[in-house]
Formats: C-alpha cells, structure tokens, sequence
C-alpha cells in the first residue's frame, strides 16, 4: 500500500502566532483507510485538516516547514486548486462554503472546474445524491436548507467531484445521531467499496470511534497516530463505553457498544436498573416557562405545532429530534425572540424578555462575539443589566478564565462556544436556553459545561438545551422531550425516552439496557 | 444615486416654484425608477441560475457578479440575527454606541465567509484552468422574448442619448410639455413583451 497523506516533519505557526500550531509532525495515511483525528478542542485538528490539501500554508500565511505530500504532489509546489482532483475539504462551516445557489449545481461546480464530461457529470450528480439522500433536495436553494441538510450537501459536493481523499472537519457536529449515522455509513461504504482514504476530525467520540481504522492523536500540537484502541487509550479519550471500561479496568478497552456488551457480559452485570427519581430530587417544582398551544412558523412553513410544555424549576430539559423538528425555534419562542404565531408564553408569569428573564444562546454563537477579549465579551453582557461586576466567575464557571486577555476570533470553535456561553449566562436570567452548546466540544470542556448547566438550575430557575448530542442529554437532562414535526411525540424522565428509542439512546442503554445513562452511574453500581 | 438624491433635496429645499417642483419630481421619480428596477431585478431573477445561462466565456464574471448581487441579502440576513442574538443576552441595539455590537459581528462574519468561500472554490479547483459545463440551460424562445425587447429598448435609448435625435431630459425651466419620439415610446412598450410568456412552470 503507498501514502495517500504523507506529512514529513511538518511545522506551522499561524502569522503572528505566539507558537506553533502543529509542531514537528510526521505522520503517513495509508491509501483506503479511514483515519480519525482526535484531540482537545484547539490542539491543532483543523490545521493539521487544512495542511492536508495546501489551505495551510497557502491561503493562510504564516511560518511553515517540512513537507505534506497528496498523493506524491508537495503541497508547497502545488496550489489547492492544482490538488482538487485528488483531496476534496468539507470546513467546519459547510455553509459559508458553498459557490452557487441550487443543491444540484453545488453538486456539479467541483466537476466543471476539473472538466468532468457532461454526460459523466451528469451521472455523477445522480448517484452522489442517493448516495447522501439529498434527491428530494435537489432543485432547494443552499441557503434555505438546515444545518443538517447544508452538512450533507457539503459532503456531497465533495464527494461528487471524485477525490481519492476526503477530509472533513467535524462532518457530525450538526447531525441528529440518524443523520450522523447515515453519514459514518456512506463514508464507510466508500472506503470499503471504492478504496477512497478518508480523514475526519470529530469530538463526538461516540458517534465515529467504531467506524475508523486508524486515529491520530493530538496533544498540543504534537501527534501520534496508531489503533483507535491505543490512541485514545494514550489520550485518556474515547465514547463512554470506552471511560467505563477504563473505570472497571477492561482490558483491551472497548471502543465500540459491541465490544462492551462482550465485555460486560464476561464480568458482572449492574443488578438493578437505576431509578431516575434520583436526579429529579424534588420531583416537580414550581413551573419557571409555561408553553400553551403554541405555534411557530417561519415564512409560510409551520415549524411548532400546537404545543403545550411546562418547564418546571430545578430542571434541565433536552430538546431532542431531527434535523428541523423545530427545536430551535421552540427556544426562540421561549426566549420571547420569535413570536408565537398562536398560543402564549409565560416566563415566571410574564410574557418572557429576552436577555432578562430568559437567556438564549445561538446556535451560530459567534454572531454574538464582538469584543477584542473574552473577558470583555462578558463584560459586555454585565454592562448591558447595568453591571459593573467582575466578569471572572463566569469564565471560571467554564473553565475559560485562562482564555480571559485572548481575541475571540484567535479562538477554536469550541472555545468560541464557550465564550459565547459564558456571555449568555452573566445575563443571569433564571431560564437558560442553550441551543446545541456541545458543538466542537471537547470532552473536558463538555464536562465543564454540564457541571455548569447543572450548577445553574437550582432554587428558582431551569435550564433548556437543545441538542442532537446523546451522550449529552443523557448526562445533564432532568427530563428529555422529543420533537417531531413541530410536535411533541416523546415527553419523560431520560432514563425512559432515552431508553425507549432506537435513535436517541446513549451507549449505556445500548449495552446495559434502559435507565443506564452514564459510565459514572453503571460504575457506581458495579463496585 | 446619492448625488441624485442630494441635488434633488438642495433643489427641493431652494426656491419653491412649479419649476423646482417638476425638476424634483423628475429626478425622484428617476431614483425610484432605479430602485423599482433593482427590486424587480432581485425578485424575479435568481442571479445563480443566470450564471448557467452565461455563454462559457463569460463564466467568470457572471460568477463574481452573482456572487456579488448575494452579498446585500447576506448582510441583511446577518444583521437580523446578530441584533437577535444580541436580544438574547440582553444587548439592545439602538444609537452610536451598541453599533460595534451589530457592525463587528457582522463584519467579521461577513469577512469569515468570504475567506471559507474563497478557500472553498480554490481547494474545489476553481480557476484550475478546465471547464465543462453541467446542465446548461438552452436559451428557449421565451428567453428570447424576455431578453431582445430589453437589449433593443436599451439599445434605443443609447442611440437617443449619442445621437440626440430625442428628448430625453425634459425641461423644467421654462416648464415645457415632454415630447415623446415614437420610436422611445416603442421601446418601452416592447419591455411588455414578457407579459405574453405567462408564468414559467416550476
């Protein structure tokens, strides 16, 4: 087998950066193999992406040494646009990557540059959207699709242009766990199949750890590639299937709900399933939202149907349900941005003020970054209630205070989630909405979020998260209603719907039945 | 079309007289009419779907120029979320002060995806030097009913304006009733001509 992806000593620093981005890295991706880039939030995952096809240094600048080879071409000597027809890229941010309006004509723009003939073109186009589902999407403007949508239309007009490298930038991060599945599969399918080598960065663990056969590691720049199984194993990373085996001390540590399933089923089972009684202390308190008969719709499309939810005090409620369920939109409804077009809202009484009784952060949170510091982010939120207070807790509270001096826009797009966060809470209204807040997440800012959304939903206020990130809701939710078509089709104690779904159930469930949510909790139960 | 509305306004404000009033209704009902032609433009025209009619030569400037023409509803996309998002942690925007809160995010917004794009298109191999064409839509006989009345009539009044056969800037001092060479009248009234296709099927 020859390298498809050849990095030889590669060192690189972003102009004007304090050191380097990726320092030193030699690394060889086989022809066919279906690589995984894991690693902190912020560790060099995206440069090391974007190195992969000449983005970096090219289009970005900066110091840069060492050698990337695609497929035997230098990346120095050859300009991206010189490598499309062998490396296609799909950005973290799919929708600020598209040329033309229509999904079809997206589809075909890689092709006409490399001067695909029309009649192989045209037939190209057909299979890449069946092969991505998208044929009912066809003839949709890019702009109006969902976020879900635009992430497989990116992938497909990748995929269309016939690379034999694919390297995408969190592909999952805004899929419903279908969705993210189905994706896994048809990357799969064209490693499998048709030899092509594919390399992804992904924080989602759970959702790509079983589907890869090779992973390289990230620690500040360094890296180390290997078996997932031994990389992760080095990281201290990996899905909750692989923190519980690493709690119980499995060995070899499981990666996958198969593996532990056969692991779990040679030692000892958890005895009884776990009463969720016990994360809803109080049972329920006094309602903090009230939702009644509400509708929402956009344009002339209905997006929230009817729909009537209590959100009641001390709860963190997750939002669940495909891409376009209408779960965003239920939180602008709540946060009294979006006006209901039936129904009323009520936030402790009141018809809710954004910013004051309810705080909202967006999906797309960077549209609320406007300051040179993180620490002057949240400043602003605390000037804008007439505040002069200290704007330090709340960077502790999400464990960025070490970014508090940084440039927001010198940021990841993880900590730039944070940051965004941190400058909704210090509104300090007692409904925080959080929409999507795992985004780009690694796994130990993750848990510093979920202490925090927990931490803030005690006496008096409440929490609602919308998310596509099981592992999420079943960590940090009180109570878990699922959205269908503006619907709610699924209202109940995480350990029931969450259990109770083929789709939405996080990996404990998977392997030790339902009620079992976290590795911490079946832990606890087995020792 | 801001020098137009200012001389329009320095007119309007002088002297008030039948002749500064034709003058200034003649010069906003130009403004209007330049406003009236880019929202029809906007709303009936999809620029995208003009870059696969574009002849294979003029590909590239067809692209920047849709691209361009996408811009202006971006930004106000944009800046209807950003005061949203700023609603939502309580930052309203109103007066000099908050304008950094909807200007910077924006903006920077705005330049962040102009970068992705422009990476994008790069590593998609654009400007790689091939280029094929995918579905080109044929130019049907209504296309041309739509698009040869409008070249003539631009033609037309081109040929008025070099050749000065007509009048085309009434006058306002004395007021003097328009007069109208047949042959504009004709022009303008062939841009009708679309009403004959009736709607497209989608």
């Amino acid at each position: 087998m020859s390298d498809a992806l050849r990095f030889d000593g590669v060192t690189y620093t972003y102009p004007k950066g304090a050191r380097p981005a990726i320092e030193d890295v030699d690394l060889a991706i086989d022809e066919g193999s279906f690589a995984l880039a894991v690693g902190p939030t912020g560790s060099g995952k995206s440069t090391l992406l974007r190195a992969a096809n000449g983005l970096v240094p090219q289009f970005t600048g900066g110091t840069f040494t060492g050698h990337v080879s695609v497929d035997g071409r230098d990346t120095l000597a050859h300009a991206p646009r010189r490598l499309a027809d062998v490396v296609a890229f799909v950005p973290q941010d799919p929708g600020a990557s598209f040329v033309l309006d229509r999904v079809e004509d997206e589809l075909a723009y890689g092709m006409e540059n490399l001067g695909v003939d029309p009649v192989h073109m045209r037939r190209r186009v057909e299979e890449t959207l069946d092969l991505l589902d998208l044929a009912g999407l066809r003839d949709r403007s890019v702009r109006t699709l969902s976020g879900g949508e635009r992430q497989r239309v990116a992938i497909a007009a990748a995929l269309a242009a016939g690379p034999r490298i694919l390297v995408l930038d969190e592909p999952t991060s805004q899929l419903d766990p279908q969705g993210a599945e189905d994706v896994m599969a048809a990357l799969q399918r064209l490693v499998h199949d048709h030899g092509m080598t594919v390399l992804l960065a992904e924080h989602r663990l759970e959702r790509v750890a079983g589907w890869v056969d090779v992973a390289i590691g990230f620690d500040h720049g360094r890296v180390r590639s290997g078996t997932p199984a031994d990389v992760m194993g080095h990281l201290g990373a990996g899905p909750p299937v692989t923190r519980l085996g690493r709690m119980l001390g499995w060995d070899p540590l499981p990666l996958t709900v198969r593996a532990a399933r056969a692991a779990a089923a040679a030692g000892s089972r958890p005895a009884l399933p776990p009463r969720d009684v016990a994360r809803n202390r109080d049972g329920h308190g006094p309602v903090v939202a009230e939702v009644r008969g509400v509708s929402a719709s956009y344009a002339e499309a209905t997006v929230v149907r009817d729909l009537d939810l209590d959100v009641h005090e001390g709860e963190v409620l997750a939002v669940m349900g495909r891409n376009g369920a209408g779960k965003s939109t239920l939180l602008r409804v709540l946060a009294g941005i979006h006006e209901p077009s039936g129904g009323q809202v009520r936030v402790l009484g009141s018809k809710p003020r954004p910013g004051v009784d309810v705080g909202l952060c967006p999906q797309e949170a960077d549209e609320l970054l406007f300051n040179d510091s993180v620490e002057h982010e949240v400043r602003a939120t605390l000037v804008a209630r007439g505040e002069a207070g200290d704007a330090g807790p709340w960077l502790a509270a999400l464990g960025i205070a070490g970014l508090a001096a940084r440039h927001p826009r010198d940021l990841s797009a993880g900590q730039r989630l944070l940051v965004a966060t941190a400058a909704v809470a210090a509104t300090d209204a007692p409904l925080l909405a959080l929409d999507e807040p795992t985004r780009g997440l690694d796994p130990a800012s993750k848990e510093r979020l979920i202490g925090f959304i927990r931490a803030h939903a005690i006496a008096g206020r409440a929490a609602v998260v919308a998310t596509h990130d099981v592992e999420l809701a079943a960590a940090v939710a009180t109570r878990v209603v699922i959205l269908a078509g503006g619907e709610l089709i699924a209202d109940g104690e995480p350990g029931s719907v969450l259990g109770d779904s083929r789709v939405f159930a996080p990996q404990m469930t998977r392997v030790f039945g339902p009620g079992w949510l976290t590795p911490e909790q079946v832990a606890e139960a087995l020792t | 079309m801001v020098a137009v509305a200012l001389r329009t306004a320095l007119v309007f404000f002088g002297t008030v007289s039948a002749a500064n009033t034709t003058f200034s209704f003649l010069e906003g009902l130009r403004l209007g009419t330049i406003l009236v032609i880019f929202g029809t433009f906007n709303a009936v025209t999809d620029p995208f779907g003009l870059v696969r009619m574009a002849p294979r030569h003029f590909h590239e400037p067809a692209l920047a120029a849709a691209l361009a023409l996408s811009i202006a509803p971006r930004t106000v996309a944009g800046v209807g979320r950003v005061r949203d998002a700023q609603r939502m942690r309580g930052i309203r925007i109103h007066g000099a002060r908050a304008l950094p809160a909807l200007a910077v995010p924006v903006l920077e917004r705005g330049m962040e995806e102009a970068h992705t794009l422009a990476e994008s298109m790069d590593a998609r191999g654009h400007g790689a030097g091939r280029r094929s064409r995918y579905r080109p839509q044929p130019w049907t006989g209504a296309a041309l009913l739509i698009a040869v009345p409008a070249i003539a009539a631009a033609a037309t009044f081109l040929a008025a304006s070099v050749g000065g056969w007509a009048i085309l800037h009434p006058q306002t001092s004395p007021i003097v009733w328009p007069e109208a060479h047949p042959l504009l009248l004709a022009a303008v009234g062939s841009l009708a001509a679309p009403g004959l296709v009736g709607r497209p099927e989608r």
